[in-house]
């Protein structure tokens, strides 16, 4: 007979208690269920046992403080009133970088955090956003307990920054030293062995830069023997708060002996192969008559004046008689003559003096050099090294005023420093700085490295260890 | 659940949620100080109402232990288990600003993401595998009793060839299998046996070549059903080594011979809807247990951020 599949015949197949035995799905799953949390919860345990507190990070800590990541109550300290939490306090932060406030006029001081954001792994804690800045500066009279000088608002580099305050306020460059850039840098310029072509770093240079001068006497800085610092600028606007690296940040001033004296030669008499020393005027003045009176001491008979040959014509006087002089009044007269043509030709041709005739010497005007032209911001030659340099500083190929201000401006910061991917960082922190650190206060040293690698209380660890 | 019309309502407000907080979301992003973070008002709602999201997603578990509780249909709360748990993925990266942050954070994240996959790899399995399961296997039964259903068909194949043949030395083990079934206490009822010895008059050569198919291959099959070796377990082959077993009995043995045919047509249809089953169920080994680890852990991480 025929298999017969009638409803009753299959509902009869059926066991009704079939729901109530365990089938292996659902066996896997429940264990699944009890097993998976579980072993969330014993890892997190263990590590908390562990004092190992990294599974609860919010991600990791910058590179300056990635010692600290297994001591979070180092940063996360409970506050007053605070029965549970235990935030990143300000107090913390200060325990180690205890600097003073922007600006004494300011009413709002933000936390720590929220500029320096931490847990965010290798990232600069210094790179703080515009925002941050903004806080106050987008419109800084509302920020300020008083009246204030600077800009009154700016929110962005390529928003509304400023030109810089020497373009905005139409100043000049105040050095006295007087350089044509426009005739330095012409083609076939006339050097110590025939036509030259200068380049910016004939004169310009960073401090530490090791080439030997072109057209310097100096000898170059000795491979063993670190560059010395150039000397302090002779007029830094502001130096301290911004003080840039001295080795590469800004380029030293140009020096005479290393960048002038092998074209500008500073002879004064055609007996002596010598030059005046590059110094003040009674140094030179010194030297000058040091060398006659040395001179006159081995020629005697130059004491003896003989007149030149007459050619002069009818009309002009006569020539004056044959003239014995004493060593004195010999060395006085070729001084005289001598310093005529220093201080009015050859030292005046970059240098402005002060020539009196109550003075017996001239007095010679500051340098009033400007070092640094941003005084509320830094610039670091050395980040642009690979730039060349008329490509920012156009004006240094046609300027014949030393008045005239070859920094470039804002403008051409922008042309690169702009938002996008194919731009450079744009944002405040790049040029400007918040904290003075050189105002800081000192910190109490409190941490013990080998504690913190531990996970230790420093109190764990033995005095002197 | 198939996704049908009945869902439009739902895609138009996850879609409509989706894109708002798409857009705020972006705004915010722009204009955060230091790029979206989930301690920010902004990013603590976006994370507040996409735990809300996950929550309400994991009480479908909940739902489904008490089914007479008036708490609201049954498929609107799976609707809102699809399109809110989805919902919660998009939502709880814009709380974390697309970072992975820390180890917690990140083994939340991945948590959530597997989460969220396997549960529209699921979603897409119940919308598909339900009607291929209607079409491909109309002989299907309760999955649970499967290896019931799969005994007795053993027990009744066995009763066919006592009918056909006589004795049949495998039924000793078949016998014992079945005694091991009732002892459990069941309350269905035992397969038909039938068989009481030869009632078609064959003779034992005419009636031989069933016993050896019955012994070689079709035993076998119905022991072992999902092996991968017996022609049976192929329609198209098994019609053949039917039709070929067919030509070599009196046309007595045909009615016979077509209740074993029969037989293992569910056989491969009980088969097919095994396979069909663990496809359609397996996926929640991993749903479930990662969604409730995930919730746990979840909370975990709202008390250490608060505290932190």
């Amino acid at each position: 007979m025929p298999r017969v599949r009638t409803t009753k015949a299959l509902a009869q197949r059926i066991d009704l208690n079939y729901f109530k035995r365990p089938i292996p799905l659902r066996r896997w799953r429940f264990w699944l269920i009890v097993l998976l949390p579980l072993a969330s919860f014993l890892w997190l345990g263990w590590r908390l046992a562990a004092r190992d507190y990294r599974p609860y990070s919010s991600g990791p800590l910058s590179a300056g403080h990635v010692l600290l990541t297994r001591d979070c109550h180092t940063c996360h300290v409970a506050e007053k009133n605070a029965a549970f939490e235990v935030h990143a306090s300000n107090q913390a932060c200060k325990a180690c970088h205890d600097g003073p406030i922007h600006q004494v006029k300011q009413t709002f001081e933000p936390a720590c955090g929220s500029c320096h954001i931490e847990h965010r792994g290798a990232a600069r804690l210094i790179a703080t956003s515009n925002q941050s800045c903004a806080q106050c500066h987008a419109n800084l009279p509302a920020a300020a307990s008083s009246p204030t000088n600077y800009f009154r608002s700016i929110t962005s580099l390529n928003g509304d920054h400023p030109e810089i305050a020497v373009f905005r306020d139409h100043r000049k460059d105040p050095s006295t030293i007087r350089v044509n850039h426009k005739v330095h840098m012409k083609k076939n310029l006339l050097g110590p062995h025939g036509n030259v072509q200068l380049e910016c770093s004939d004169c310009h240079r960073q401090p530490v830069a090791r080439d030997a001068w072109r057209f310097g006497s100096a000898e170059p800085a000795s491979a063993a023997a670190p560059a010395a610092p150039s000397p302090a600028p002779a007029r830094v606007m502001k130096a301290d708060l911004y003080a840039p690296d001295p080795g590469r940040a800004l380029m030293t001033l140009p020096k005479f002996a290393e960048s002038c004296s092998a074209c500008h030669l500073l002879q004064f008499d055609k007996r002596f192969p010598d030059q005046v020393p590059h110094d003040k005027p009674d140094v030179v003045h010194a030297f000058v008559v040091k060398k006659y009176e040395a001179y006159i001491a081995a020629h005697p008979a130059e004491l003896r004046e003989q007149p030149e040959v007459d050619r002069r014509l009818p009309s002009r006087p006569a020539p004056p008689p044959a003239r014995v002089l004493t060593p004195a009044q010999w060395v006085a007269e070729h001084t005289k003559e001598a310093e005529t043509l220093l201080w009015g030709k050859t030292c005046r041709q970059c240098h402005a003096l002060d020539i009196a005739e109550s003075q017996p010497l001239p007095k010679l005007a500051e340098a009033n050099y400007t070092v640094h032209w941003l005084p509320r911001a830094r610039f670091d030659h050395d980040a642009h090294r690979g730039f060349a340099c008329a490509s920012c500083h156009p004006g240094a190929l046609t300027s014949t005023d030393t008045a005239d201000v070859l920094i470039p401006k804002i403008g051409t910061c922008k042309e690169c420093h702009a938002p996008g991917p194919t731009h450079v960082e744009e944002r405040c922190f790049e040029c400007h700085a918040y904290h003075d650190w050189s105002k800081r206060k000192e910190v109490n040293p409190t941490f013990v490295p080998q504690a913190l690698r531990a996970a230790l209380p420093p109190s764990a660890i033995p005095p002197g260890q | 659940m198939r996704i049908d019309e009945t869902h439009r309502v739902w895609l138009l407000a996850s879609v409509l949620i989706l894109g708002a907080a798409t857009a705020v979301y972006v705004l915010y992003a722009l204009e955060a100080p230091h790029g979206p973070r989930g301690g920010s008002p902004l990013g603590l709602t976006f994370g507040i109402i996409g735990f809300g999201f996950m929550i309400y997603a994991g009480l479908l578990g909940a739902r489904k232990q008490v089914p007479v509780w008036r708490l609201g249909r049954a498929q609107t709360w799976m609707r809102g288990h699809l399109w809110l748990g989805l919902l919660a993925l998009p939502l709880i990266l814009f709380h974390a600003g697309f970072h992975f942050g820390g180890t917690l954070t990140t083994v939340l994240l991945w948590l959530l993401i597997i989460t969220v996959a396997s549960g529209v790899f699921g979603a897409i399995l119940q919308h598909y595998v339900p009607r291929l399961i209607l079409e491909r296997v109309p002989l299907e039964t309760i999955y649970d009793e499967i290896h019931r259903i799969r005994t007795q068909l053993r027990v009744e194949a066995e009763g066919f060839m006592e009918d056909l043949c006589g004795n049949v030395p495998e039924a000793v083990q078949v016998a014992e299998t079945e005694e091991a079934i009732r002892a459990g206490g069941f309350t269905a009822l035992r397969p038909s046996r039938t068989g009481t010895g030869a009632q078609y008059g064959l003779t034992e050569e005419e009636v031989e070549p069933v016993r050896s198919f019955y012994t070689a291959e079709l035993l076998p099959f119905l022991v072992k059903p999902e092996g991968p070796d017996s022609r049976l377990s192929d329609e198209t082959r098994s019609q053949g080594a039917f039709s070929k077993l067919r030509m070599l009995v009196p046309a007595a043995a045909h009615p016979v011979i077509a209740n074993l045919e029969n037989l293992c047509e569910e056989e491969r249809q009980l088969t097919r809807q095994v396979r069909l089953h663990r496809l359609l169920h397996v996926w929640l080994l991993v749903h479930i247990p990662l969604s409730l680890a995930l919730l746990l852990l979840s909370v975990f991480h709202v008390v250490i951020a608060l505290r932190y």
